[in-house]
């Protein structure tokens, strides 16, 4: 109940309700003192009505004052101030104006009527206009009581600042207490313990409130300065203000009784206690506001670096390292040297020192062998110093930092001072975790960049394997004489394996190739290969002649130690026969229909890029065979038979693949293809990336 | 892989304990590079302990060979074991090196 705000929108239906009532007194009193003639008419309010027109003045005001403030949505402590300062300096021109007025519209008059002459006759005693005189008056208190009540409204927002849940609670009993107070203004006989007990529990709850002081801590210096000001003028104001009511004419028409109005009393009360505990504790603030300031920049520091993503800009960041050191030590002197063994970060910073002292310090950097360059150095005394020749004389205190990224040291930080014991463990330890922390930023970014590159890269080598699909065949042929089918399977994202078909005067050509080594290398070398290979196909050759010119034409574009092995397949349909070689490739297995067993095609065949001239075509040899129909071939590169499990030494195995052959002779080529790859997974468990693997079924109709 | 060299009479023994693979072919890259720059040509490869071998292990032989007999000498290997023999001859490349059974046909063929 008690721990929620309450506000309504129409703030002004108060206002409206607390200056009827005002107005209504005030005619009132005019009335019965007949200063309106006119008018042969009179409320006569009985005391009753009379109070409770009172409170409604002030409870309206009250009201008004508290929803009006909660619209404006103000968060700077200073602007507040400022606003209560302005309120107060308005009130009391205000009030000032209202007690002069009578005169100087007298002095006015008079001097019109005397020509200017006698304008100095101003005294109060001279009887004035005592209708205006009277209305004056009447809206002196009004004023006041505006005032008191919207510089608590202001202070509220000081109070709520950070608020917590009992904050809320004090105000709410606070307001229970004012708005209860008004209950005096009907003036009856109440026992003198109610009216001290108001008083005691609105005082405690003031008290309460006026200790909620959190904004103070998050001020700057000069802001608490500028408070300390502001607040020491609201409370002149304030007491110029009140005194007039507790020394001038004690009643009124809306504050009966001055003295035993608690309302007053209290809002008075309020806004003088709290601004007198804020200026105290202000002003015990000042001294250790610097120190909270230093270290909140600190932390900003410390948080700018967190910010960092890409772009980095390395110098903006050394800057700042070589500003918190000095900031935070207020060294006499300082040294900043970046010089990365990598030339990724260069920077370059001195604080009072002098040349010959800066040349000496970077000699000093220079020499990598001095025993200390790894770790941190922290001389309050005379020890060691000698090293430091250039500068021993100047300053007692001496301060070395290497600045590592990683394990790499990439510069030197040196602070100085004039004076022994110049450092402490705070200052210290601020400037170590502040480069480590920097240290970690440049880290990070580099990480980024490296994953960055990483990503292009891939992205490249996706590329480039699609180039590299492209370089086989898309269309095998199925016809009535034989059908083809092919698996490939790159262990990387291009590989070294590759397969082709070419169509040439009823002869049907088909190869299979592999180069040596892996990956990128490898596939450039097959890109060459199709453009032999594609080059040749369309001549009439044999097959001697075939493969001794593409050895001749390839090997000479390759590095030696880099070979290509393959098996050349040539078929005749019209006559039914095929002829068939190898370079250094794996044997192709042909199963006989007719036999029903399974012949390896293992002829002499030497690995294209080993011998680099005529004398290849001897060490080759051609096969040639009739086929029949069901007859099936399989070339195959060296992957499927050294596939193997992870950490496991026993390969496939051309035996297995024999088997396997026999086995689902009768299946359709691409049926024969799916039982062998399915073998072979089960068999690697899965791990296909030991080399690359490509298979190729025929099979004659 | 292990590379275990012996010097005599002018001969050069290098045993080979292990894998040579695409991995372990720098190092007998290197090694062969370094005799070539002695001009220690006349190599006999003790193959016993070569357990496996790599088309890469392969090629570093090929790429040496021409240039070692070049300056008069030759490359010779012996004791190989049935799998590594495999690869060579599937390459074809047993008329093309010199595979021998025993180091002392192996001294005798350099």
């Amino acid at each position: 109940m008690l721990n929620k705000e309450r506000h309504t929108k129409h703030p002004f239906i108060f206002l409206a309700i607390s200056l009827s009532a005002f107005l209504l007194l005030g005619l009132d009193q005019l009335l019965s003192l007949n200063y309106i003639n006119a008018i042969s008419f009179r409320f006569n309010f009985s005391k009753i009505v009379h109070g409770f027109l009172q409170a409604l003045t002030f409870a309206g005001s009250f009201l008004f004052l508290r929803d009006y403030a909660e619209r404006k949505e103000i968060f700077s402590v200073n602007i507040l101030l400022r606003r209560s300062l302005i309120l107060g300096i308005v009130t009391l021109l205000v009030y000032y104006v209202l007690e002069f007025l009578p005169e100087i519209y007298l002095g006015i008059k008079q001097g019109m009527n005397e020509s200017g002459a006698s304008r100095v006759v101003r005294s109060r005693v001279v009887p004035t206009n005592p209708k205006l005189d009277y209305i004056l008056e009447l809206l002196k208190p009004l004023v006041i009581v505006y005032y008191l009540g919207a510089s608590i409204m202001l202070f509220k927002k000081l109070i709520f600042f950070k608020k917590s849940k009992w904050d809320i609670i004090w105000w709410n009993l606070l307001q229970i207490i004012l708005l209860l107070s008004l209950v005096f203004c009907f003036n009856w006989s109440i026992p003198k313990i109610l009216y001290l007990t108001f008083g005691f529990l609105g005082g405690s709850m003031v008290l309460l409130l006026s200790v909620r002081l959190k904004w103070i801590g998050f001020l700057k210096t000069q802001d608490k300065l500028y408070a300390i000001l502001y607040l020491v003028l609201i409370n002149l104001i304030t007491i110029m203000l009140l005194q007039n009511f507790f020394y001038a004419e004690k009643s009124n028409v809306i504050i009966t009784d001055f003295n035993r109005n608690i309302y007053m009393l209290l809002i008075g009360f309020s806004v003088l206690l709290y601004s007198v505990f804020s200026i105290l504790a202000l002003i015990f603030n000042l001294p250790t506001s610097t120190v909270a300031e230093q270290k909140d920049s600190e932390l900003q520091s410390f948080q700018e670096l967190t910010r960092i993503q890409g772009n980095l800009n390395t110098e903006q960041l050394f800057e700042k390292l070589f500003k918190i050191a000095l900031d935070s030590t207020k060294v006499e002197g300082a040294f900043l040297l970046i010089d990365d063994p990598k030339d990724k970060y260069r920077f370059y910073a001195t604080h009072q020192l002098k040349g010959e002292q800066v040349k000496a310090l970077k000699k000093y950097c220079s020499q990598s062998d001095q025993g200390m360059n790894k770790q941190l150095l922290f001389l309050n005394s005379t020890q060691q110093k000698e090293k430091f020749t250039a500068i021993r004389d100047q300053y007692q205190s001496l301060f070395y930092q290497p600045i590592l990224l990683e394990d790499r040291k990439i510069g030197d930080l040196f602070l100085f001072k004039s004076f022994a014991y110049g450092f402490d463990e705070y200052m210290l330890r601020l400037i170590k975790s502040y480069i480590s922390q920097l240290m970690m930023t440049i880290r990070n970014v580099e990480l980024l960049e490296e994953t960055l590159e990483a990503t292009r890269l891939k992205e490249e080598m996706q590329i480039a394997r699609n180039v590299q699909q492209k370089l086989l065949p898309k269309n095998l042929p199925s016809n009535e004489h034989f059908e083809v089918s092919a698996y490939y399977l790159s262990a990387h994202e291009v590989g070294g394996d590759y397969y082709d078909y070419a169509e040439v005067n009823d002869l049907h050509k088909l190869i299979i190739a592999d180069v040596s080594g892996k990956g990128t290398n490898a596939a450039f070398h097959v890109a060459e290969m199709k453009g032999v290979f594609q080059a040749l196909m369309h001549l009439k050759l044999s097959g001697k002649e075939f493969l001794n010119i593409a050895n001749q034409s390839i090997s000479n574009c390759f590095d030696k130690g880099i070979f290509i092995t393959l098996s050349y397949l040539s078929i005749d349909t019209a006559n039914k026969v095929f002829t068939h070689s190898r370079a250094g490739h794996c044997p192709t297995l042909y199963y006989n229909s007719v036999s029903d067993e399974i012949e390896v095609l293992e002829e002499k065949g030497l690995a294209f890029g080993i011998l680099r001239n005529d004398s290849y075509a001897s060490h080759i040899e051609i096969s040639q065979h009739n086929y029949n129909k069901n007859d099936v071939l399989l070339f195959y590169t060296d992957g499927i038979l050294e596939a193997r499990k992870k950490n496991a030494t026993e390969e496939f195995g051309m035996d297995r693949v024999k088997k396997l052959l026999l086995k689902h002779k009768n299946l359709e080529t691409k049926d024969i293809l799916d039982k062998i790859i399915d073998s072979l997974s089960a068999f690697t468990l899965g791990d296909m990336s030991f080399d690359d693997t490509t298979l190729l079924v025929i099979k004659f109709k | 892989m292990e590379i275990i060299e012996d010097k005599q009479e002018g001969i050069v023994k290098l045993i080979i304990n292990g894998e040579l693979d695409a991995s372990t072919a720098i190092e007998m890259d290197n090694k062969l590079k370094a005799l070539l720059d002695q001009s220690q040509t006349k190599v006999i490869f003790d193959c016993e302990a070569l357990n496996y071998i790599s088309s890469a292990g392969v090629g570093v032989f090929i790429s040496f060979v021409d240039d070692f007999k070049v300056d008069g000498g030759n490359f010779v290997f012996y004791n190989m074991q049935e799998n590594v023999h495999q690869v060579f001859t599937m390459l074809g490349l047993d008329n093309i090196l010199s595979i021998v059974s025993s180091e002392e046909d192996a001294k005798a063929t350099i």
